[in-house]
């Protein structure tokens, strides 16, 4: 159930985005950057009827949250995400595997792994409409 | 009255054959649905059948029948089902059963140990792992969540990160991990199943590839963002999946680059149908079980 504090997100990003999306959506461009990013920057990226006052919202909540880190670049701030957090994170997955002993089921995958014929028919498919 | 529990038996036998054909026919969510429902109802068939047969049969053992102390000719004119068969239909009971309980177990401690994970800070419903390898799931339950590897995000450019974090929100929102437990359980009952376990395995990611096909409003993004976190992904990850999961990314590509699937009315009457006799079949085995039971312990 949405929270009022996602409602509020909602609202915030327009009705096309879900609750909460907008947040996972700078997080992951942030992730994906490979150098820090300003809030300008991700506004840029993230693009189509987005106010750049929400993108800076967003990234100050982040902030707060530690999920980000940020460094003073002239007037504005040049943001990173916290590898820190993650790497609690994936930390905490390790030990939560170690503990079921196997292969989870309750986790559903994205993709398993490919052969190579398989790898070939992917990769032609890109090529092709890249 | 013993026919119908023999074709009581019969039936997860025959649904675990039609199934996978007809589900081909329908829509991901429908076959999805379908094969749940299809799975659902073998199990609950295996179950009662055995149940059936084990009370015919041992009813006739004499210690049960000194206790019981039924008449006679009542018995003998309902009771067709050899001691021998009783007793293997409550021996295989007794396995499911077993199964069930373990997997119902090992299902628990999974949820269990990544309970954690839900006390971490999350950006939205994201939880970012400091990982090079690419990987992304969806953690369902209270609160739900969204799990990625910090290679994955790298991995994908921003128009195709979306589709993942869309098929990912698919799955939680349609609340996928309670078809694939009731497919576990169905399993763990009847291992005939297992097929349909797999089919509705398949049938839940191509649901979620549609959804997030359907949030971003394109087909062919979709298919890119899959085949390009496929390729990513493949490299030193786990390579004891079974053959036919590493069939599945493929497949599923393909089905993207298609047009929009659509069920055909016949596939989904006949599958129906065929669910609703086995109710049917399972509605008269427990007026005959009752009857039965009436004789034996008037």
């Amino acid at each position: 159930m949405p929270s009022p504090h996602h409602e509020a997100d909602a609202a915030e990003a327009g009705t096309r985005r879900p609750a909460g999306a907008l947040e996972a959506e700078v997080m992951a461009t942030l992730w994906a950057g490979d150098r820090p990013m300003t809030a300008a920057e991700v506004h840029q990226q993230l693009g189509d009827g987005l106010a750049y006052k929400t993108v800076l919202t967003v990234l100050g909540r982040l902030h707060t949250k530690g999920l980000v880190e940020r460094e003073p670049v002239g007037r504005a701030h040049a943001y990173t995400p916290s590898r820190a957090a993650a790497e609690l994170a994936a930390e905490e997955m390790n030990a939560a595997l170690r503990r079921t002993g196997h292969r989870t089921e309750v986790l559903q995958h994205f993709v398993d792994t490919l052969d190579a014929d398989e790898q070939a028919a992917l990769r032609a498919l890109l090529d092709s409409t890249d | 009255m013993y026919l119908t529990v023999y074709l009581l038996l019969l039936a997860p036998a025959v649904l675990a054959a039609a199934s996978p054909r007809l589900s081909r026919h329908l829509a991901p969510a429908a076959a999805a649905r379908m094969l749940a429902a299809t799975m659902a109802v073998a199990a609950v068939a295996t179950v009662w059948g055995l149940l059936v047969l084990a009370a015919g049969g041992l009813g006739r053992i004499g210690e049960v029948v000194a206790y019981t102390r039924p008449d006679p000719a009542a018995l003998a004119a309902a009771d067709p089902v050899p001691r021998t068969l009783g007793i293997l239909a409550a021996l295989l009971l007794a396995c499911g059963l077993f199964r069930l309980t373990r997997s119902m177990w090992h299902r628990r401690r999974e949820i269990r140990a990544l309970a954690d994970l839900r006390g971490l800070p999350t950006a939205g419903d994201l939880i970012v792992l400091a990982h090079d390898q690419p990987d992304a799931y969806a953690l369902p339950g209270r609160p739900q969540r969204i799990v990625v590897t910090s290679g994955m995000l790298r991995a994908l450019p921003a128009d195709e990160r979306a589709v993942l974090l869309a098929h990912e929100r698919a799955h939680l929102a349609h609340r996928h991990d309670r078809y694939s437990a009731l497919g576990e359980m169905a399993c763990a009952l009847n291992p005939l199943l297992r097929g349909l376990r797999d089919q509705l395995g398949f049938a839940l990611e191509r649901w979620a590839d549609e959804e997030a096909a359907q949030a971003v409003a394109s087909r062919p993004l979709a298919a890119r963002s899959l085949a390009r976190a496929a390729l990513a992904g493949t490299g030193d990850g786990p390579t004891a999946a079974l053959a036919y999961l590493r069939q599945q990314v493929t497949a599923r590509v393909r089905a993207l680059q298609g047009s929009r699937p659509e069920s055909r009315r016949s596939a989904a009457a006949l599958s129906a149908s065929l669910v609703t006799v086995t109710a049917f079949a399972l509605a008269d085995a427990a007026l005959a079980l009752g009857r039965f039971l009436e004789i034996l312990h008037p």
